[in-house]
């Protein structure tokens, strides 16, 4: 396991460790999922934790049906990937944040609408 | 975009208010009081919300609700964390057939040195979209 020079471990589940160069996978059937040829490493890595968490959100949990009305609270890194599924599932998204610049980029990712709510 | 108050009568149209109706499903992906009880209130009978967002120092795992509204709107609150394994092959097939564009999220690639500066910015919520380590020479 990687431990910070002051031995604090950098995890988000205890006793998983992070920044390691290489990575024991030992249920490497179940754990690894191999990538389509012509998914890049870039697009592989925007995959990650926000992306496919916004995925699961949207497209299993909500279960968005076409056409739906999704309101989305919450611009970071999984909100504009949920804005980005649920438009590209066929919803009507609304994209709520308190800064413009983000606002932006949910429409550019299929938000018809957006909404700063800045006090 | 609140369409109710708390005790769940019709708020009148806003002007910033970007639909008529309420919405179906909501998303919160930021788990403040704030936001998780505007989303609540953001959506139409029935509707759904899919809290993603965990809660932050303030709120320690507990905010408060409107429950009064949840119940005469029979709305439905669904807990949503990370992605299971089988919910893999649906997502990268519309990935690599173009459908969605994980990487049209990426605004920055930066050094592997880097590293520390980025972080530094999600405390602030400075970050805009995806940052993407790609060179870890330096």
């Amino acid at each position: 396991m990687n431990l910070c020079d002051d031995g604090a471990q950098l995890n988000l589940l205890p006793g998983s460790g992070g920044w390691a160069e290489y990575l024991r996978v030992p249920n490497a059937d179940l754990d690894c999922i191999v990538l389509p040829d012509n998914v890049n490493e870039l697009s592989a890595a925007a995959l990650g934790c926000r992306y496919m968490t916004a995925w699961h959100a949207v497209h299993d949990q909500a279960a968005i049906r076409g056409a739906e009305t999704s309101v989305v609270h919450g611009c970071g890194g999984v909100g504009l990937a949920a804005v980005e599924i649920a438009a590209c599932l066929g919803g009507d998204v609304v994209a709520v944040d308190v800064d413009d610049a983000k606002l932006d980029l949910a429409r550019a990712l299929g938000a018809r609408a957006t909404l700063n709510v800045a006090a | 975009m609140l369409r109710h108050d708390a005790r769940g009568g019709r708020r009148g149209r806003q002007e910033t208010d970007p639909g008529d109706a309420g919405a179906e499903i909501a998303v919160d992906a930021l788990g403040l009081q704030q936001t998780v009880q505007a989303a609540v209130l953001s959506l139409d009978k029935g509707g759904r919300l899919a809290q993603v967002g965990l809660t932050s120092q303030a709120e320690k795992g507990m905010a408060s609700l409107p429950i009064d509204l949840i119940v005469a709107l029979e709305l439905r609150i669904i807990g949503s964390a990370g992605n299971p394994h089988w919910s893999y092959d649906r997502l990268l097939k519309l990935v690599s057939q173009g459908h969605l564009r994980p990487d049209r999220l990426v605004t920055r690639t930066v050094r592997l040195s880097d590293t520390q500066s980025v972080m530094e910015e999600f405390a602030t919520y400075g970050t805009t979209g995806y940052v993407v380590i790609t060179d870890f020479t330096s």
